[in-house]
Protein backbone atom coordinates (compact mmCIF):
# COMPACT_ATOMS: atom_id res chain seq x y z
CA UNK A 1 0.00 0.00 0.00
CA UNK A 2 0.93 3.80 -0.38
CA UNK A 3 3.01 5.29 2.44
CA UNK A 4 1.08 8.51 2.22
CA UNK A 5 -2.11 6.57 2.00
CA UNK A 6 -1.05 4.45 5.38
CA UNK A 7 0.38 7.61 7.09
CA UNK A 8 -3.24 9.83 6.06
CA UNK A 9 -4.95 6.83 7.41
CA UNK A 10 -3.33 6.38 10.89
CA UNK A 11 -3.68 10.06 11.36
CA UNK A 12 -7.06 9.81 10.68
CA UNK A 13 -7.87 6.79 12.83
CA UNK A 14 -6.21 7.75 15.93
CA UNK A 15 -7.76 11.06 16.04
CA UNK A 16 -11.10 9.60 15.92
CA UNK A 17 -10.09 7.13 18.20
CA UNK A 18 -8.95 9.58 20.59
CA UNK A 19 -11.91 12.02 20.34
CA UNK A 20 -14.30 9.05 20.72
CA UNK A 21 -12.63 7.51 23.76
CA UNK A 22 -11.46 10.89 25.63
CA UNK A 23 -14.95 11.60 26.61
CA UNK A 24 -16.06 7.77 27.23
CA UNK A 25 -13.06 7.71 29.91
CA UNK A 26 -13.63 10.99 31.57
CA UNK A 27 -16.86 9.59 32.45
CA UNK A 28 -15.58 6.25 33.61
CA UNK A 29 -12.91 8.12 35.70
CA UNK A 30 -15.65 10.91 36.90
CA UNK A 31 -17.73 7.66 38.06
CA UNK A 32 -15.05 6.11 40.09
CA UNK A 33 -14.22 9.29 41.51
CA UNK A 34 -10.76 10.19 40.17
CA UNK A 35 -11.28 13.49 39.76
CA UNK A 36 -8.50 16.65 40.94
CA UNK A 37 -9.06 20.55 41.28
CA UNK A 38 -8.20 22.95 38.63
CA UNK A 39 -6.33 25.20 41.00
CA UNK A 40 -5.86 27.66 38.34
CA UNK A 41 -9.62 28.87 38.05
CA UNK A 42 -11.48 30.80 40.18
CA UNK A 43 -14.37 28.46 40.97
CA UNK A 44 -11.90 25.38 41.52
CA UNK A 45 -13.78 23.25 39.14
CA UNK A 46 -13.38 19.07 39.91
CA UNK A 47 -11.76 17.55 36.73
CA UNK A 48 -11.85 13.78 35.58
CA UNK A 49 -8.21 12.74 35.94
CA UNK A 50 -5.83 9.95 34.20
CA UNK A 51 -7.95 10.38 31.30
CA UNK A 52 -4.89 10.34 29.01
CA UNK A 53 -5.48 6.86 29.26
CA UNK A 54 -7.81 6.94 26.43
CA UNK A 55 -4.69 8.87 23.65
CA UNK A 56 -2.06 6.53 25.12
CA UNK A 57 -3.95 3.49 24.37
CA UNK A 58 -4.83 4.67 20.83
CA UNK A 59 -1.47 5.49 20.19
CA UNK A 60 -0.11 2.13 21.49
CA UNK A 61 -2.60 0.39 19.95
CA UNK A 62 -1.80 2.09 16.36
CA UNK A 63 1.81 1.07 16.85
CA UNK A 64 0.82 -2.96 17.28
CA UNK A 65 -1.56 -2.50 14.23
CA UNK A 66 2.10 -0.96 12.48
CA UNK A 67 3.33 -4.46 12.98
CA UNK A 68 0.98 -5.07 9.64
CA UNK A 69 2.93 -2.17 7.18
CA UNK A 70 6.78 -2.58 8.67
CA UNK A 71 8.49 -2.93 5.71
CA UNK A 72 11.21 -5.52 7.61
CA UNK A 73 11.62 -7.44 10.43
CA UNK A 74 13.95 -4.92 12.13
CA UNK A 75 11.20 -2.39 12.18
CA UNK A 76 8.92 -5.08 13.52
CA UNK A 77 11.72 -5.72 16.49
CA UNK A 78 11.84 -1.80 17.28
CA UNK A 79 8.31 -2.15 17.04
CA UNK A 80 8.06 -4.77 19.55
CA UNK A 81 10.59 -2.88 21.95
CA UNK A 82 8.50 0.04 21.55
CA UNK A 83 4.85 -1.25 22.55
CA UNK A 84 6.93 -3.55 25.08
CA UNK A 85 8.37 0.10 26.41
CA UNK A 86 5.09 1.81 26.06
CA UNK A 87 2.72 -1.06 27.75
CA UNK A 88 5.34 -0.76 30.89
CA UNK A 89 5.03 2.99 30.99
CA UNK A 90 1.59 3.01 31.25
CA UNK A 91 1.43 0.72 33.70
CA UNK A 92 3.96 2.57 35.36
CA UNK A 93 1.77 5.67 34.73
CA UNK A 94 -1.19 4.45 36.02
CA UNK A 95 0.11 2.87 39.38
CA UNK A 96 1.64 6.50 40.16
CA UNK A 97 -2.17 7.95 39.34
CA UNK A 98 -3.66 5.44 41.78
CA UNK A 99 -1.41 4.40 44.03
CA UNK A 100 1.49 7.08 43.98
CA UNK A 101 4.95 6.19 43.46
CA UNK A 102 8.30 8.44 45.34
CA UNK A 103 10.01 11.15 43.34
CA UNK A 104 12.74 9.14 43.26
CA UNK A 105 11.64 5.57 42.63
CA UNK A 106 9.57 6.85 39.49
CA UNK A 107 12.74 7.99 37.21
CA UNK A 108 14.49 4.92 38.68
CA UNK A 109 11.63 2.38 37.32
CA UNK A 110 11.46 4.03 33.72
CA UNK A 111 15.16 3.72 33.71
CA UNK A 112 14.73 -0.18 34.30
CA UNK A 113 11.83 -0.47 31.80
CA UNK A 114 14.00 1.25 29.27
CA UNK A 115 16.58 -1.95 29.70
CA UNK A 116 15.42 -3.21 26.23
CA UNK A 117 16.61 -0.72 24.29
CA UNK A 118 20.35 -1.78 25.58
CA UNK A 119 19.71 -5.48 25.85
CA UNK A 120 18.77 -6.02 22.05
CA UNK A 121 20.42 -2.96 20.44
CA UNK A 122 18.16 -2.95 17.37
CA UNK A 123 18.88 0.88 17.54
CA UNK A 124 21.46 2.43 15.32
CA UNK A 125 24.32 3.44 17.92
CA UNK A 126 25.66 6.41 15.32
CA UNK A 127 23.62 9.55 16.13
CA UNK A 128 24.88 11.94 13.15
CA UNK A 129 25.84 15.41 14.70
CA UNK A 130 25.59 18.90 13.22
CA UNK A 131 29.20 20.12 11.65
CA UNK A 132 30.71 16.72 12.24
CA UNK A 133 28.68 13.88 10.92
CA UNK A 134 28.14 10.42 12.00
CA UNK A 135 29.70 9.62 15.36
CA UNK A 136 30.61 5.88 16.37
CA UNK A 137 30.14 6.07 20.20
CA UNK A 138 28.99 2.61 20.77
CA UNK A 139 29.35 2.19 24.30
CA UNK A 140 27.93 6.10 25.70
CA UNK A 141 25.02 5.64 22.85
CA UNK A 142 23.70 2.85 25.23
CA UNK A 143 24.67 4.16 28.19
CA UNK A 144 22.66 7.49 27.61
CA UNK A 145 19.85 5.65 25.71
CA UNK A 146 18.64 3.81 29.13
CA UNK A 147 18.03 7.19 30.54
CA UNK A 148 16.22 8.67 27.38
CA UNK A 149 12.55 7.89 28.21
CA UNK A 150 13.05 8.39 31.96
CA UNK A 151 14.12 11.71 30.71
CA UNK A 152 11.66 12.69 28.17
CA UNK A 153 8.62 10.85 30.32
CA UNK A 154 9.42 13.40 33.39
CA UNK A 155 9.96 16.46 31.43
CA UNK A 156 6.67 16.06 29.91
CA UNK A 157 5.09 15.46 33.35
CA UNK A 158 6.92 18.50 34.71
CA UNK A 159 5.33 20.73 31.64
CA UNK A 160 1.54 18.92 32.34
CA UNK A 161 0.78 22.14 34.86
CA UNK A 162 -1.62 24.05 33.18
CA UNK A 163 -4.63 22.89 31.12
CA UNK A 164 -3.40 21.75 27.39
CA UNK A 165 0.35 22.91 27.76
CA UNK A 166 1.67 19.45 27.99
CA UNK A 167 -0.66 17.84 24.91
CA UNK A 168 -0.51 20.99 23.20
CA UNK A 169 3.25 21.54 23.19
CA UNK A 170 4.16 17.73 22.16
CA UNK A 171 1.69 18.33 19.15
CA UNK A 172 4.39 20.26 18.08
CA UNK A 173 6.83 17.98 18.73
CA UNK A 174 5.36 15.41 17.16
CA UNK A 175 5.23 17.74 13.50
CA UNK A 176 8.50 18.74 14.46
CA UNK A 177 9.48 15.10 14.44
CA UNK A 178 7.54 14.15 11.39
CA UNK A 179 8.72 16.99 9.36
CA UNK A 180 12.36 16.52 10.52
CA UNK A 181 11.93 12.86 8.79
CA UNK A 182 11.76 14.28 5.62
CA UNK A 183 15.27 16.51 5.95
CA UNK A 184 17.62 13.98 7.79
CA UNK A 185 18.75 11.32 5.49
CA UNK A 186 17.28 8.16 7.09
CA UNK A 187 16.66 3.88 6.11
CA UNK A 188 13.40 3.13 5.49
CA UNK A 189 13.62 2.16 8.95
CA UNK A 190 13.88 4.65 10.69
CA UNK A 191 11.63 6.92 8.23
CA UNK A 192 8.46 4.25 8.86
CA UNK A 193 8.80 4.85 12.64
CA UNK A 194 9.52 8.32 12.36
CA UNK A 195 7.02 8.80 10.09
CA UNK A 196 4.38 6.09 11.33
CA UNK A 197 4.69 6.82 15.29
CA UNK A 198 4.58 10.64 15.08
CA UNK A 199 1.48 10.87 13.05
CA UNK A 200 0.05 8.42 15.42
CA UNK A 201 1.24 10.57 18.23
CA UNK A 202 -0.23 13.39 16.81
CA UNK A 203 -3.51 12.04 15.83
CA UNK A 204 -4.13 10.82 19.34
CA UNK A 205 -2.89 13.75 20.92
CA UNK A 206 -5.09 16.13 18.89
CA UNK A 207 -8.12 14.55 19.85
CA UNK A 208 -7.10 14.38 23.46
CA UNK A 209 -6.07 18.20 23.37
CA UNK A 210 -9.45 19.09 21.94
CA UNK A 211 -10.90 18.23 25.44
CA UNK A 212 -7.68 19.35 27.47
CA UNK A 213 -7.33 22.46 26.42
CA UNK A 214 -8.21 25.58 28.28
CA UNK A 215 -10.66 25.48 29.97
CA UNK A 216 -9.91 21.68 30.02
CA UNK A 217 -12.34 19.40 30.64
CA UNK A 218 -9.96 16.80 31.30
CA UNK A 219 -6.18 16.10 32.68
CA UNK A 220 -3.71 13.29 31.31
CA UNK A 221 -2.31 12.62 34.62
CA UNK A 222 0.96 11.07 34.77
CA UNK A 223 -0.39 7.58 32.66
CA UNK A 224 -0.73 10.53 29.86
CA UNK A 225 2.07 12.77 30.47
CA UNK A 226 4.64 9.70 31.12
CA UNK A 227 3.16 8.21 27.95
CA UNK A 228 3.56 11.02 25.39
CA UNK A 229 7.43 12.17 26.98
CA UNK A 230 8.52 8.08 26.32
CA UNK A 231 6.84 7.87 22.96
CA UNK A 232 8.79 10.91 22.02
CA UNK A 233 11.80 9.13 23.23
CA UNK A 234 11.26 6.31 21.34
CA UNK A 235 10.69 8.24 18.21
CA UNK A 236 13.93 9.89 18.77
CA UNK A 237 16.25 6.77 19.22
CA UNK A 238 14.35 4.13 16.66
CA UNK A 239 13.48 7.24 13.98
CA UNK A 240 17.34 8.39 14.56
CA UNK A 241 16.45 11.88 15.38
CA UNK A 242 17.95 12.08 18.56
CA UNK A 243 19.68 15.62 18.08
CA UNK A 244 16.78 17.04 16.56
CA UNK A 245 14.07 16.23 19.45
CA UNK A 246 16.88 17.10 22.04
CA UNK A 247 16.31 20.99 20.45
CA UNK A 248 12.88 20.46 20.18
CA UNK A 249 12.42 19.62 24.21
CA UNK A 250 14.37 22.11 24.87
CA UNK A 251 11.51 24.55 26.78
CA UNK A 252 10.71 21.22 28.83
CA UNK A 253 14.27 20.17 29.52
CA UNK A 254 14.65 23.99 30.57
CA UNK A 255 11.76 23.59 32.53
CA UNK A 256 12.39 20.17 34.66
CA UNK A 257 16.42 20.99 34.65
CA UNK A 258 15.74 24.34 36.37
CA UNK A 259 13.22 22.62 38.97
CA UNK A 260 15.18 19.93 40.18
CA UNK A 261 18.63 22.59 40.34
CA UNK A 262 16.24 24.85 42.01
CA UNK A 263 14.75 22.51 44.53
CA UNK A 264 18.39 20.31 44.90
CA UNK A 265 17.50 17.29 43.41
CA UNK A 266 14.19 14.92 43.04
CA UNK A 267 11.53 15.49 45.98
CA UNK A 268 8.29 14.62 46.95
CA UNK A 269 5.88 17.29 46.81
CA UNK A 270 5.45 18.10 50.23
CA UNK A 271 9.04 18.37 50.69
CA UNK A 272 8.69 21.90 48.30
CA UNK A 273 8.09 24.11 50.76
CA UNK A 274 7.70 27.13 48.93
CA UNK A 275 5.42 27.31 45.53
CA UNK A 276 6.52 28.68 42.65
CA UNK A 277 3.43 30.71 41.77
CA UNK A 278 0.52 32.00 43.74
CA UNK A 279 -3.43 32.27 42.00
CA UNK A 280 -4.90 35.70 42.90
CA UNK A 281 -7.60 36.76 41.37
CA UNK A 282 -7.55 34.47 38.37
CA UNK A 283 -4.54 35.35 37.25
CA UNK A 284 -0.95 33.75 38.16
CA UNK A 285 1.70 35.58 40.04
CA UNK A 286 5.56 34.60 40.65
CA UNK A 287 6.60 33.66 44.29
CA UNK A 288 8.80 36.00 45.09
CA UNK A 289 10.31 33.55 48.23
CA UNK A 290 14.00 33.22 46.73
CA UNK A 291 14.05 29.70 47.74
CA UNK A 292 10.85 29.13 45.47
CA UNK A 293 11.67 26.76 42.94
CA UNK A 294 12.90 28.31 39.27
CA UNK A 295 9.81 26.56 37.13
CA UNK A 296 9.03 27.93 33.37
CA UNK A 297 5.69 29.30 34.26
CA UNK A 298 7.51 31.34 37.60
CA UNK A 299 9.52 32.61 34.78
CA UNK A 300 6.72 33.21 32.25
CA UNK A 301 4.95 35.50 34.86
CA UNK A 302 8.21 37.30 36.74
CA UNK A 303 7.49 40.50 34.77
CA UNK A 304 3.80 40.74 35.82
CA UNK A 305 0.80 38.53 36.52
CA UNK A 306 -1.00 36.39 33.53
CA UNK A 307 -3.76 34.56 33.18
CA UNK A 308 -3.81 30.42 32.22
CA UNK A 309 -4.94 31.28 28.85
CA UNK A 310 -1.82 33.70 28.13
CA UNK A 311 0.80 31.78 30.28
CA UNK A 312 -0.09 28.60 27.98
CA UNK A 313 -0.08 30.82 24.77
CA UNK A 314 3.15 32.37 25.90
CA UNK A 315 4.32 27.88 26.27
CA UNK A 316 3.19 27.72 22.73
CA UNK A 317 5.15 30.02 21.95
CA UNK A 318 8.09 29.21 23.25
CA UNK A 319 8.18 25.80 22.24
CA UNK A 320 7.57 26.69 18.64
CA UNK A 321 10.48 28.74 18.74
CA UNK A 322 12.54 25.44 19.77
CA UNK A 323 11.07 23.17 16.99
CA UNK A 324 11.96 25.65 14.60
CA UNK A 325 15.84 25.63 15.81
CA UNK A 326 14.84 21.71 15.73
CA UNK A 327 14.53 22.15 11.99
CA UNK A 328 17.53 23.95 11.37
CA UNK A 329 19.23 21.55 13.18
CA UNK A 330 17.58 18.83 11.02
CA UNK A 331 19.25 20.91 8.02
CA UNK A 332 22.52 21.13 9.27
CA UNK A 333 22.28 17.27 10.09
CA UNK A 334 21.76 16.82 6.18
CA UNK A 335 24.55 19.14 5.44
CA UNK A 336 26.62 16.60 6.90
CA UNK A 337 25.23 13.06 6.52
CA UNK A 338 27.31 10.95 3.54
CA UNK B 1 2.07 44.66 24.59
CA UNK B 2 5.56 45.76 24.61
CA UNK B 3 6.63 44.27 28.35
CA UNK B 4 4.91 41.35 26.50
CA UNK B 5 7.20 40.87 23.67
CA UNK B 6 10.20 42.08 25.46
CA UNK B 7 9.41 39.05 28.16
CA UNK B 8 8.84 36.56 24.91
CA UNK B 9 12.31 38.03 23.61
CA UNK B 10 14.22 37.26 26.92
CA UNK B 11 12.87 33.71 26.82
CA UNK B 12 13.89 33.27 22.99
CA UNK B 13 17.23 34.74 23.94
CA UNK B 14 18.04 32.14 26.44
CA UNK B 15 16.71 29.53 24.13
CA UNK B 16 18.48 30.57 20.89
CA UNK B 17 21.55 31.12 23.51
CA UNK B 18 21.04 27.74 25.11
CA UNK B 19 20.71 26.07 21.37
CA UNK B 20 23.83 27.59 20.06
CA UNK B 21 26.40 26.51 23.03
CA UNK B 22 25.01 23.14 21.88
CA UNK B 23 25.83 23.41 18.44
CA UNK B 24 29.33 24.64 19.46
CA UNK B 25 29.29 21.66 22.39
CA UNK B 26 28.62 18.83 19.57
CA UNK B 27 31.28 20.51 17.59
CA UNK B 28 33.61 20.40 20.01
CA UNK B 29 32.87 16.96 21.52
CA UNK B 30 32.51 15.60 17.88
CA UNK B 31 35.62 16.59 16.82
CA UNK B 32 37.34 15.16 19.70
CA UNK B 33 35.25 11.32 19.44
CA UNK B 34 36.01 11.46 15.51
CA UNK B 35 39.58 11.91 15.98
CA UNK B 36 40.91 8.47 17.00
CA UNK B 37 44.72 7.88 17.00
CA UNK B 38 45.45 4.31 15.70
CA UNK B 39 48.98 4.69 15.25
CA UNK B 40 49.32 4.69 19.46
CA UNK B 41 49.40 1.66 21.18
CA UNK B 42 46.48 -0.36 22.75
CA UNK B 43 46.39 1.50 26.56
CA UNK B 44 46.79 4.61 24.91
CA UNK B 45 43.99 4.43 23.00
CA UNK B 46 42.10 2.91 26.02
CA UNK B 47 43.00 5.81 28.39
CA UNK B 48 42.34 8.88 25.68
CA UNK B 49 38.90 7.48 25.14
CA UNK B 50 38.18 7.65 28.71
CA UNK B 51 39.44 10.90 29.11
CA UNK B 52 37.24 12.05 25.74
CA UNK B 53 34.19 10.54 27.69
CA UNK B 54 35.00 12.33 30.82
CA UNK B 55 35.81 15.79 28.82
CA UNK B 56 32.50 15.62 27.15
CA UNK B 57 30.91 14.60 30.54
CA UNK B 58 32.36 18.21 32.18
CA UNK B 59 31.74 19.81 28.95
CA UNK B 60 28.09 19.20 29.22
CA UNK B 61 27.73 19.76 33.10
CA UNK B 62 29.27 23.31 31.84
CA UNK B 63 26.75 23.86 29.99
CA UNK B 64 23.68 22.57 32.36
CA UNK B 65 25.49 25.18 34.78
CA UNK B 66 25.41 28.18 31.92
CA UNK B 67 22.11 27.69 31.38
CA UNK B 68 20.44 27.28 34.87
CA UNK B 69 22.43 30.38 35.77
CA UNK B 70 20.95 32.25 32.63
CA UNK B 71 17.39 31.43 33.34
CA UNK B 72 18.17 32.69 37.25
CA UNK B 73 19.35 35.80 36.20
CA UNK B 74 16.62 36.53 33.62
CA UNK B 75 14.07 35.64 36.65
CA UNK B 76 16.01 38.33 38.89
CA UNK B 77 15.85 40.92 36.31
CA UNK B 78 12.40 40.41 34.76
CA UNK B 79 11.09 40.92 39.01
CA UNK B 80 13.42 43.86 39.45
CA UNK B 81 12.43 45.15 36.32
CA UNK B 82 8.60 44.37 37.29
CA UNK B 83 8.99 45.93 41.24
CA UNK B 84 10.33 48.69 39.56
CA UNK B 85 7.68 49.91 37.01
CA UNK B 86 5.03 48.75 39.61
Amino acid sequence: MNDMLIYSAVFLATLIASLILTPLTAKIMRRIGKVGTDIHKASRPEIPESVGLAYILVFLAALVASLLFAPDELTKNRIGIMVLIMSLVIAVGLYDDFMTLSAILKPGILVLISLPIVIFQYADPKPVLPFVGPVRITIVYWAVAVFVVAITSNASNMLDVLNGSMSGTSILIGITAFVASFIVPLTASQQFIARYASLALIGSLVGFWWFNRYPAKVFAGDTGSLGTGAAIGLIAIYGKLEFVLIVALLVHIMNSFSILSSIGGLKERREIRSRPTIVKDGNIHASKDPKAPITLVRLLVAARPKTEREIVNDIYIQVGFSCILAIITAFLIRGVTP
Amino acid sequence: MISKLSQLKSMHSIIFSVWLMLLGLCGIIGGMIVHIDTSQNYFFQIASAVFKVFASFVLILVWLVIWFHLMKMTLIYEMNDSSLSS
